[in-house]
């Protein structure tokens, strides 16, 4: 078992094959060997890091995960459609539960994926998102996130022309 | 208010507290009744009532003293507690009320490097309207440089990604090289001395460096690029397009046509070479020099290649219409040309398995066919980096001091057709001819070796296409046929027939 210690200083134990799709945790281990000493995760809070083993739980024997970062060639980038679509396909029901949660919590998990080193975690979180922006207008992506318009009129106009073309 | 029942009883503080607090609770709030949501608090209450409501508005600032004071997960408990005894309406107040204090700014107020795996989910129309959210949110999405590279790749605007040498862009004037994927490049590769056309000075070598490593100010290329791929795309789907005229001398014949992003030059029978600008239609430089007309043009960056009659070979600067450079040796009329730089000669095959990249040739060329049956392959000179050529005369030269007796330039003649060569084209140092002696010819531009003569046309040869992915040579003739060769052992795979005429 490791253990780890979040934000609040509260220790959580969990297997080691589990926490082991984390990069982060996994390059802590692999430099200190076995260690009964509290992981310090300072970026996490306890019901965030709770979550983050609900999810690394369910996928416990999935090493194929694990390489999702390394599978593609080089000259494909993180963002081309044939990654894209690949990491798409290996979210599984669990998944698409795991991400109805509200916009705070998905933003910590989204975080604290990107801390662990989570790939497949940052996937989803990203597809989550995305899938929230997309399909709205403007006005409904400011609303749905709550941001707050802060061009001038005249910047207004200027991007708004400049991002006509995708419009037509 | 009236508390008609207490629920307490149901649920032991100690287990509630614990699952408010691992949990966000959604907690299932007593349902009014209709008769209770049909009465609205009214002010017509027993004189009693409003008393007692008025002695718990008295409480009221010590009531929130004491939540104040309590510790997290009992604050908790009690808003719980809370909730569950408010109605619907309040509820809906409530929820208006902390929503928007828990959205969060997901592009925003993420360090742009998580944000980026949000980013690289949305689709090009998604990208651009959250370009128009915010300042923050239109720095963010169109400062994402590989997402934006990746939908222009996926879209397939452009050919390929291109081959060209990187640190040829700058050096031809074709704008900064895109600054990603260099980091692959070897301390080796980046070592233009081989590349610039000879001489390359250290200023020419800095001057490439540095138009490597300086991005330019402000927007995101890849975006700009995947537009207009967008735009050409729709046009061509709904069929709109805009007719654009430009007049050329009256009886005057064009006989090629190029292309720069923001110029087109063509090549006439009547010596000259007319630069228009393709959106006003204007007539902008002419390229004056040759004494015959102009058969052959090529354009790279803003320098010219130009084929004659007159034999002679030309550079031009597309930016002032200087001619630089001219090459005599041909025989006879110079028919067509190609330029040659320096390109990373890997097939697609290759590139996924992350063979190290080929750069062919070593340094910028261009090959010439001509009605004297050869070809050849000169050094391409840089209008702006090298000297002119040949030197002018100056007053205390003799004439034949003035005319070098070899061409520094000149790298091979290629000889070995027996008719005009009226077309070529190459990628690296494959060279591809095809002559009215009915023959392709496949040749070698660093050493200037024949590799193969493919023999098969029963008729003069016109055009050649190459699949460099394939290493497949498509050659068209009189004859009808199309002709499809292997490049590296010279076999004719297929003979497309069909066409009745050339």
């Amino acid at each position: 078992m490791i253990k780890l210690m979040t934000a609040e200083g509260a220790v959580i134990s969990v297997e080691r094959d589990i926490i082991e799709q984390s990069g982060t945790i996994r390059n802590i281990l692999s430099d200190v060997g076995s260690t009964d000493k509290p992981i310090p995760v300072p970026n996490v809070s306890g019901p965030i890091l709770s979550k983050i083993i609900e999810y690394c739980r369910h996928h416990r024997n999935e090493p194929s995960r694990r390489q999702a970062k390394e599978s593609h060639g080089p000259e494909e980038s993180d963002s081309s459609d044939a990654v894209i679509q690949r990491a798409i396909e290996q979210m599984d029901e669990f998944d698409h539960q795991f991400c109805r949660v509200d916009q705070g919590t998905l933003f910590d998990i989204m975080l604290a994926a990107n801390f662990l080193d989570i790939q497949p975690l940052l996937d989803l979180a990203g597809y989550t998102v995305a899938n929230m922006v997309k399909g709205k207008s403007v006005e409904e992506i400011r609303s749905t996130f709550n941001i707050k318009n802060d061009f001038t009129p005249e910047e207004e106009e200027e991007v708004l022309r400049e991002n006509a073309w995708c419009e037509n | 208010p009236r508390r008609p029942r207490n629920r307490r009883s149901s649920s032991p503080p100690a287990e509630a507290h614990r699952r408010v607090a691992v949990r966000t609770p959604s907690p299932r709030p007593h349902t009014p009744s209709d008769e209770e949501m049909a009465l609205p608090p009214s002010p017509q209450q027993s004189p009693a009532v409003r008393s007692s409501g008025l002695a718990a508005m008295y409480s009221l600032p010590a009531l929130i003293s004491t939540y104040e004071q309590l510790p997290g997960p009992v604050q908790a408990y009690l808003l719980f507690q809370l909730l569950r005894r408010t109605p619907r309406p309040t509820l809906q107040f409530a929820a208006q009320t902390v929503l928007p204090v828990l959205h969060r700014d997901f592009v925003g107020a993420l360090p742009a490097e998580v944000a980026h795996h949000a980013l690289r989910f949305m689709d090009a129309r998604t990208l651009c309207r959250a370009a128009c959210v915010s300042r923050r949110w239109r720095a963010v999405a169109d400062g994402c440089r590989s997402v934006w590279r990746a939908r222009l790749a996926d879209a397939r605007y452009e050919a390929e990604p291109s081959r060209v040498h990187p640190l040829c862009l700058p050096h031809f004037g074709l704008g900064p090289a895109p600054p990603t994927g260099l980091a692959r490049l070897s301390e080796d590769e980046l070592s233009v001395a081989h590349l610039a056309p000879r001489p390359a000075t250290a200023e020419s070598v800095a001057a490439a460096r540095q138009g490597l490593s300086t991005a330019p100010a402000g927007g995101n290329p890849f975006k700009a690029r995947y537009a207009r791929g967008y735009g050409l795309d729709r046009a061509w789907a709904e069929g709109r397009c805009r007719q654009q005229s430009f007049a050329c001398p009256e009886g005057a014949v064009a006989t090629c046509v190029e292309w720069t992003g923001t110029h087109m030059v063509v090549g006439l029978d009547t010596r000259d070479i007319f630069v228009f600008d393709i959106a006003t239609g204007a007539l902008v430089r002419r390229l004056v020099g040759h004494e015959g007309g102009v058969w052959a043009l090529a354009v790279v960056g803003r320098t010219v290649v130009s084929g004659s009659t007159d034999r002679t070979v030309r550079v031009w600067d597309l930016d002032d219409g200087r001619c630089t450079h001219v090459f005599s040796g041909h025989g006879s009329t110079i028919r067509c040309l190609q330029i040659l730089l320096p390109t990373d000669v890997r097939t697609s095959a290759e590139r996924a398995r992350g063979a190290p990249a080929r750069y062919e040739p070593r340094e910028p060329l261009v090959v010439t066919g001509s009605r004297d049956t050869t070809l050849r392959v000169w050094r391409l000179p840089s209008p702006t980096l090298d000297a002119p050529y040949p030197p002018p005369r100056t007053a205390d030269m003799d004439v034949d001091d003035a005319r070098p007796k070899g061409n520094p330039y000149l790298l091979h003649t290629l000889s070995g057709h027996s008719d005009s060569v009226r077309t070529v084209t190459g990628i690296g140092n494959l060279v591809v001819s095809g002559s009215y002696d009915n023959s392709v010819r496949v040749w070698d531009a660093a050493t200037g070796a024949l590799r193969h003569q493919l023999d098969g046309h029963t008729a003069k040869v016109y055009a050649l296409v190459l699949d460099p992915d394939l290493h497949v040579i498509f050659s068209g003739s009189m004859d009808g046929t199309i002709r499809v060769w292997d490049w590296d052992s010279g076999a004719c795979l297929r003979i497309l027939r069909g066409h009745m005429t050339l």
